[in-house]
């Protein structure tokens, strides 16, 4: 019987890092196993490649274990997908609902434009204002009776809130790109989220619309506009979604 | 080379090594480190997890190796994976053209 082949490398720290990825590992023990077995296969094969450029045994050993990476780092990127990798999407949900916003604004103002304040935020027919309420309103609107100042301020706060809405939805866009990727969400369920959340809300402001038609269109304005940006969105996301799942890749692959 | 900045990019690079032929983990890493002149220097450990996942999507596939006497994982990629990875690069050369394009050529 020949004598066991001394080894160009100290195995030892490998079996005590090993034995600490066991431990750290998360997942079913079949995933663990299968880690530890390509870590181990590895490190060896790391070692030995680090002994061979000449490295003493010890040296050899810790450098491949270092260029490894720490075992919390490997047990990090194990671990399953997490409300953290939801951040980055929800960023770029909540950019693109407000900027869509930020257009129905924009949309508000052409309307008032075009149409008049009443068409944007005029009150119901019947709407009535106190003396004092009509006084600070008239500050607003200097020389209009009472209901058109009121529409004239509101519809200017339709379109001021709105544009602020936008310029903070390009502040998440912002921080959505500069964001570092983690894990996929799956294949075309961002566009699909966009389109449902966007036709929903399309659905309930055409109802918003044609409940206000009831009112000679007073006040209708403000719901057309948010809900002509709504169905357009929901039209794109729909469109994206549905190029998203044609394309050849997506039945397993991930995306986002 | 910053590992948040490769981490968007690493099933590309996978797929892309792996388009070259069948490789265990240690053999990619170092494929990778080799093709890059050493710019993808990422915790070689990392990368199983990642391999993990991209089978687990049957973009690679893997089986045992004990044909040089330690047992291996060796990952080879699918047809599936071939097509992720064709539509990956030209979404990745769209990108850096853009990048490129805002940065300027002096960049």
């Amino acid at each position: 019987m020949s004598a066991p082949v001394p080894s160009s490398y100290d195995e030892e720290p490998i079996e005590r890092y090993l034995d600490a990825l066991v431990v750290a590992l998360p997942g079913p023990p079949r995933s663990v196993r299968r880690t530890v077995a390509e870590a181990e296969a590895h490190l060896h094969d790391a070692a030995e490649a680090q002994a061979a450029r000449g490295l003493e045994p010890g040296e050899a050993t810790e450098q491949a274990i270092a260029d490894f990476g720490g075992v919390g780092e490997i047990a990090a990127a194990s671990r399953p997908f997490g409300l953290i990798d939801l951040v980055r999407p929800a960023a770029l949900v909540t950019g693109v609902g407000l900027v869509a916003v930020g257009l129905s604004g924009a949309l508000s103002w052409m309307m008032t434009e075009w149409w008049g304040s009443k068409f944007v935020a005029g009150d119901l027919p019947g709407s009535t204002y106190d003396a004092a309420r009509c006084r600070e309103l008239s500050e607003y609107a200097p020389g209009r009776d009472c209901l058109a100042a009121a529409a004239q301020h509101h519809a200017g706060e339709v379109v001021t809130f709105r544009l602020t809405a936008g310029v903070l939805g390009l502040l998440f866009l912002l921080a959505w790109h500069l964001a570092p990727r983690r894990r996929r969400l799956p294949c075309a369920s961002v566009p699909g989220l966009l389109a449902l959340m966007f036709g929903g809300a399309a659905l309930l402001l055409a109802g918003a619309t044609i409940d206000a038609s009831g009112g000679s269109w007073s006040g209708a304005g403000q719901w057309l506009s948010a809900g002509l940006v709504a169905a357009t969105a929901a039209v794109a996301f729909g469109i994206r979604c549905r190029a998203e799942v044609l394309r050849p890749a997506c039945a397993n692959a991930t995306s986002g | 080379m910053a590992s948040n900045q490769l981490s968007g990019s690493l099933d590309l690079l996978l797929l892309s090594v792996l388009s070259g032929g069948e490789a265990h983990g240690y053999a990619v890493i170092t494929r990778l480190r080799h093709s890059s002149d050493g710019v993808f220097d990422l915790p070689e450990g990392t990368i199983y997890p990642a391999l993990h996942r991209l089978e687990g999507e049957s973009l690679l596939t893997s089986r045992w190796d004990t044909t040089t006497g330690r047992r291996r994982r060796a990952y080879a990629i699918s047809s599936l994976g071939r097509d992720a990875l064709r539509e990956r690069r030209r979404e990745w050369r769209t990108f850096s053209l853009g990048v490129q394009s805002v940065i300027g050529a002096g960049a």
